[in-house]
């Protein structure tokens, strides 16, 4: 089922000045509910201007934006109500962080919401448990704990609106390898557990095999290659064309296939080339 | 025999806060890097690398122990004099690009660091165009810096570095905030000023494909030194990196986890041409 669908939508920036810029060219898309979709695509490819458009912080020159089903322009004045149920999360969105607890910050966007206080409660605890915030960093100040830490304090902050749509902008940029895990495993259980679509932008093509179900790759504001892992990572020759690749493992197994071993090219994780090798080199004792 | 650039003898340093609590971010570290080695910096966030990298161009002082670079010991009486020569002899670029270009112009960025050493006027010019043309961005020297992408800025900084003429570069992360095209160039940019310059690259990152390019890798946990040695060497040891928060490279991982089940292999190479033909053998004698 599809949650969100993007019709012939057109953006140009400084439209009608002599520094007119398409960002958007015709992007037909449709985002499937309760799954983990990833976008891939060069700085200036035009995704950060599509995040901004799946939550009605820009209007789109032509095209549709739909939300399970409806416009969301149908309106303008109810523009603000998409922004509760499509939750954004910026790049560094740490950066953001402005109040003097951890759990008033979380609270900022439930308390906009009107919801009361045993609600906002509720679900502040609900979102720090799913961003991997814990309990004794609620009543600290976000300002005094890690890069690693605030990160997860703003992703909560979203999440304690119960998105329908969570859209994050690389999320994992700049953390180490525990904390990249932290941050893409706490998303994975939260769309598990609420049953809401996450929509990521990263440039890991390792992290987007692991944790994305679907994948659409942009390029000069156009949809480049849509689809599953299969049929995105399947294409390595036009991934490449634009600068981009497949996952380390997935070079690894084509080498084995040119040296002769019939083994599936499918394989994008590190998990799948371990289950299929155990099968094909006999092992399996531990 | 090299000449060793950095000496650290019991390295420490403790931040403290305006509260009077104290938090040692590095404890008694001891290592050597020599002039022309490649030298990339692992450690989960927070474990003392970027310290370390602040202690070498002086901006912090060591706590306790020794530190020398270039011939200079640093410390907190150091006369600015020598404060600025190891400045020289040390650039740094960091993470975020924005942050570290100046000027309107890409060629008057370059020439700012230059143009602070007091070098002449035709000498500067010179510098500045021949560390574009280094860094690829030669063309663009006319350029607005706000205009480039995220890899040409960091070229830019480097090229401001390089002008300088330094013998060391610290890199801080200096590839985190760029996407795959901008961190292969800025990638074979640092590999071509160690290759081609000699210069003595230090590259903090959290990229473990990024370290397998280095000569060395020095990991730093918790403010000490976990492991130093060769990428493969480093590597080698998948269940302590683990441990301390990072990754090996997806050939050695999958190498390790078929060991793990009972498919053992002679050798832990960590690029995957040698992993895939590791495992062609394997099938082979199978057969």
């Amino acid at each position: 089922m599809t949650i969100l669908e993007l019709s012939d939508v057109c953006y140009t920036y400084d439209k009608g000045t002599p520094m007119a810029h398409e960002a958007l060219v015709n992007i037909n898309l449709k985002i499937e509910k309760g799954l983990m979709t990833g976008i891939i695509g060069h700085t200036g490819c035009g995704k950060s201007t599509m995040l901004r458009m799946f939550n009605g912080l820009l209007k789109p020159d032509s095209g549709k934006i739909l939300l399970d089903g409806k416009d969301i322009w149908e309106n303008p004045k109810e523009i603000s109500k998409v922004r509760f149920r499509v939750g954004l999360v910026m790049q560094y969105p740490e950066y953001q962080l402005f109040d003097e607890t951890v759990r008033s910050d979380i609270a900022y966007g439930p308390r906009n919401m009107g919801l009361d206080e045993d609600e906002i409660a509720r679900r502040v605890e609900e979102a720090a448990s799913f961003a991997g915030v814990s309990r004794d960093m609620l009543d600290r100040s976000p300002f005094e704990l890690s890069g690693g830490q605030k990160r997860r304090v703003a992703i909560a902050g979203i999440m304690a609106m119960k998105p329908e749509v969570l859209v994050l902008d690389e999320p994992a940029a700049g953390l180490d390898p525990k904390g990249r895990e932290d941050i893409f495993t706490g998303l994975d259980r939260y769309r598990r557990e609420s049953g809401a679509s996450v929509i990521i932008v990263s440039h890991s093509m390792e992290d987007m095999a692991r944790y994305c179900d679907r994948l659409v790759v942009m390029n000069d504001g156009e949809i480049y290659l849509e689809g599953t892992q299969r049929e995105v990572f399947g294409d390595a020759e036009k991934l490449m064309q634009i600068g981009l690749g497949v996952p380390e493992v997935t070079k690894l197994i084509s080498l084995l296939r040119e040296g002769g071993m019939p083994i599936p090219q499918e394989i994008y994780t590190v998990d799948d080339a371990k289950a299929v090798l155990i099968s094909m080199l006999g092992g399996g004792r531990k | 025999m090299a000449e060793p650039f950095i000496i650290a003898e019991n390295l420490s340093y403790t931040y403290t806060d305006d509260e009077g609590d104290s938090t040692e971010a590095l404890k008694n570290v001891s290592f050597t890097v020599n002039s022309g080695e490649y030298v990339a910096v692992l450690g989960h966030n927070g474990s003392g690398k970027s310290t370390l990298a602040k202690l070498l161009n002086v901006i912090l002082t060591p706590s306790g122990g020794s530190l020398t670079v270039g011939g200079h010991k640093i410390h907190a009486d150091m006369s600015e004099d020598d404060v600025f020569e190891v400045r020289r002899d040390v650039g740094m670029v960091f993470q975020n690009p924005d942050n570290q270009l100046v000027a309107t112009i890409v060629e008057e960025d370059v020439a700012f660091g230059p143009e602070n050493l007091g070098i002449p006027r035709d000498e500067i010019r010179m510098r500045v165009d021949d560390a574009l043309k280094t860094v690829g961005m030669y063309e663009h020297r006319g350029a607005q810096p706000h205009r480039l992408s995220g890899g040409q800025k960091q070229r830019v900084a480097i090229a401001g570095v390089i002008a300088m003429m330094p013998k060391c570069i610290v890199f801080d992360e200096s590839t985190a905030m760029l996407d795959p095209r901008g961190r292969a160039e800025v990638m074979a940019n640092i590999r071509k000023l160690n290759d081609d310059f000699g210069i003595t690259v230090l590259h903090i990152t959290h990229y473990m494909d990024e370290a397998v390019m280095a000569d060395r890798i020095i990991v730093v946990n918790d403010g000490e030194i976990y492991r130093d040695g060769t990428p493969k060497e480093v590597f080698c040891d998948v269940e302590g990196l683990r441990r301390v928060g990072l990754d090996v490279p997806q050939g050695r991982e999958l190498l390790y986890e078929l060991s793990e089940c009972g498919i053992e292999f002679d050798d832990n190479p960590i690029d995957i041409e040698n992993c895939a033909k590791l495992i062609l053998e394997k099938f082979g004698a199978q057969k």
